[in-house]
């Protein structure tokens, strides 16, 4: 089977997923018992009939459910997600703004747990049994099981209270000019810019967010890729491999860690995704204004359109890296080529 | 294993002693850990009826006052015992954690057996609703449940158990496809035993190890995702003494450290124990895991 239709069929096979998640949130959205014009209106407006029934049509909330979610699908397929109830902004308009921040958030607390968890990995499955394996279970231990909200603020209070290495909550401090926006990511904006003030500024800013949520996904990764090496080196060919006299760190890495590299790699994307999507309290605590804040003050304030369209693009989002994930295994593993 | 590998005899007494160290420091780590997790139910449990301060009770004068002498752990801006409090919070935290994740594992068994064991079109339909609420942003998910049910400990158990159980589904209905097939299914359903007999008498009582651990290991995810509900103010009400609203209280006192510090220590080294009691649980059952 030749890579593109391997894609294309797997694409195919998402728009079901998609439309599913669509009525899911929907459902979620208008079947549960509260009532989005006592969460969106004031004491005042309520007590005023006109104003509630004018509210009601403008949501289409006095039509009928069924026709509620065709007209919502409909809109969706022309590109259009609703008026966010909250912000009165097209939800597109929103979610382009808001995603930005989250993807530069998670892609550093990413890379930050896949280089550590992968070293940590291999060093503890290689050494098995000693002090360099204790240690690196035990940091991937804390890393699994610490709340992130609490390492989040026990961090913020010492590094940055306490020691002031770093700077506090925000992407920016208020005392210096943000870089015109392009991409969104405050660090590629400001190298574009030159901006060379704001670019020291913006890391400073991404370091201590981005370890704390990538204290998760540390975790996890070391721990898989010490099991998968571990039962990598137990293999006939890694034997093979050292009877053929090859460098012991050749055996490693070439042998053994390509064979480990499916579960790695499955949950590298797995960890992507979560944290993409996971990051809500991260983002609260730390004033990010990213995806998880935005979905944080949709479900408070139940504005529809909004959390709607959050979970669709987050899920969309789900749904590719896990795509990406199946074809890398493509590339990985030559037996699944000839499947 | 090891005998049969090229190494040297030094290195397999080396790999011997080691493995001795592991079995020691397993049954060490498992000790510990049920330990922790007993003094927290404990607290629980008896909290309130010995110790000199209620996890209520304000004392305004002791406001945010560091940990000492009167107050061991410190107290909080209403003056409230930390130590009072984090020993009571179990009693929330712990069994909602509990409940929710009996709820997912109950609705995903169910879910996930009845997709393994009838097949066609039965086990299409329930996997695609699995794969959307896999799709899911759970988080996300949690908290728009969350929302709309409104903030309280029921409903956020609900929530949890809502976007629970899709991972015991899929676990079960591999370990339901692999198992019907077997001999012992074959012959169960050679002497004429009902379909409903077979899945829930022969089959699933063999899944069970798996999905104990299964369970063990997500009762953590469950206390994970309560306290962050709670913190997010869609848990209990606020002046509750529970982990995760307790460590909310600490967010306008950076430096006041061991306002949200205590209460998150709870929340770790429960998990820390139940991931150790996870492990362990995994090493018993499955015997294949016991050599790494």
């Amino acid at each position: 089977m030749s890579i593109s239709i391997f894609i294309i069929r797997r694409l195919l096979l998402t728009v079901p997923l998609l439309i599913g998640v669509t009525l899911i949130s929907f459902i979620l959205a208008h079947v549960v018992p509260a009532d989005p014009i006592t969460a969106n209106l004031g004491q005042r407006a309520i007590s005023d009939p006109t104003i509630v029934a004018a509210f009601r049509s403008q949501w289409g909330l006095d039509q009928p459910l069924p026709a509620q979610y065709v007209v919502y699908l409909r809109n969706l397929l022309s590109g259009n997600l609703g008026i966010s109830i909250h912000s009165h902004r097209p939800v597109l308009d929103d979610l382009r703004q808001y995603m930005p921040a989250t993807i530069e958030l998670a892609t550093t607390a990413t890379v930050f747990g896949v280089s550590l968890g992968l070293v940590f990995g291999i060093l503890a499955a290689v050494w098995r049994g000693t002090i360099i394996d204790s240690a690196a279970r035990f940091v991937s231990l804390i890393g699994i099981s610490a709340p992130v909200f609490w390492l989040a603020l026990i961090s913020l209070a010492l590094f940055y209270v306490r020691l002031r290495w770093v700077p506090g909550p925000g992407r920016l401090d208020a005392t210096i000019p943000a870089p015109p926006i392009v991409t969104g990511s405050m660090i590629l904006d400001s190298i574009f810019a030159g901006r060379w003030d704001a670019l020291r500024n913006a890391a400073g800013h991404l370091i201590l967010p981005s370890l704390v949520l990538g204290s998760y996904s540390l975790g996890t990764i070391t721990r898989i890729t010490r099991g998968a090496m571990i039962e990598a080196l137990a293999q006939d060919y890694i034997r093979t491999a050292r009877s053929k006299g090859l460098r012991e760190r050749m055996v490693w890495v070439r042998h053994a860690f390509r064979n480990a590299l499916i579960p790695v790699v499955t949950v590298i994307g797995l960890s992507y995704g979560i944290l993409l999507s996971g990051a809500v309290l991260t983002e609260t605590i730390f004033a990010w204004p990213g995806l998880g804040r935005y979905a944080y003050l949709a479900s408070s304030t139940l504005d529809f359109p909004a959390i709607m369209g959050v979970s669709l693009l987050l899920s969309f989002i789900f749904v590719v890296i896990n795509l990406v994930v199946d074809v890398l295994y493509y590339f990985i593993d030559p037996r699944i080529r000839t499947r | 294993m090891s005998s049969i590998t090229s190494l040297t005899p030094a290195s397999v007494l080396v790999e011997r002693t080691g493995r001795g160290l592991r079995w020691l420091r397993q049954r060490l780590a498992l000790s510990i850990s049920l330990v922790i997790l007993i003094i927290w139910a404990i607290g629980a449990l008896i909290g309130p009826t010995v110790l000199y301060y209620q996890p209520l009770q304000q004392n305004i004068n002791d406001s945010l006052q560091a940990p000492g002498s009167a107050h061991f752990w410190g107290a909080d801006k209403l003056g409230r015992d930390i130590f009072a409090r984090v020993i009571d919070g179990g009693r929330i935290t712990l069994p909602a954690g509990l409940i929710a994740v009996l709820a997912s594992a109950i609705i995903g068994i169910f879910i996930g057996a009845l997709a393994g064991y009838s097949g066609g079109g039965w086990d299409e339909a329930l996997m695609r609703l699995t794969d959307v609420f896999l799709a899911f942003p759970t988080v996300i998910l949690a908290m728009a449940v969350a929302a709309a049910l409104g903030p309280s400990v029921i409903n956020a158990i609900v929530t949890i158990a809502v976007v629970g159980w899709p991972n015991y589904a899929r676990v079960t209905r591999g370990l339901v496809l692999s198992m019907k097939r077997s001999e012992f299914v074959e012959a169960a359903r050679s002497i004429g035993s009902p379909h409903w007999r077979i899945l829930f008498r022969t089959i699933l009582p063999n899944c069970l190890g798996s999905l104990v651990i299964l369970a063990t290991l997500d009762f953590g995810n469950a206390i994970l995702l309560f306290a962050g509900l709670s913190f997010l103010g869609l848990g209990p009400a606020p002046e509750t003494a529970e982990w995760g609203r307790m460590i909310a209280d600490g967010i306008e006192y950076s430096d006041q450290w061991w306002v949200s510090a205590f209460p998150g220590l709870a929340i770790f080294t429960t998990l820390i124990s139940l991931n150790f009691i996870g492990d362990g649980l995994r090493d018993w059952l499955d015997p294949r895991s016991r050599r790494r």
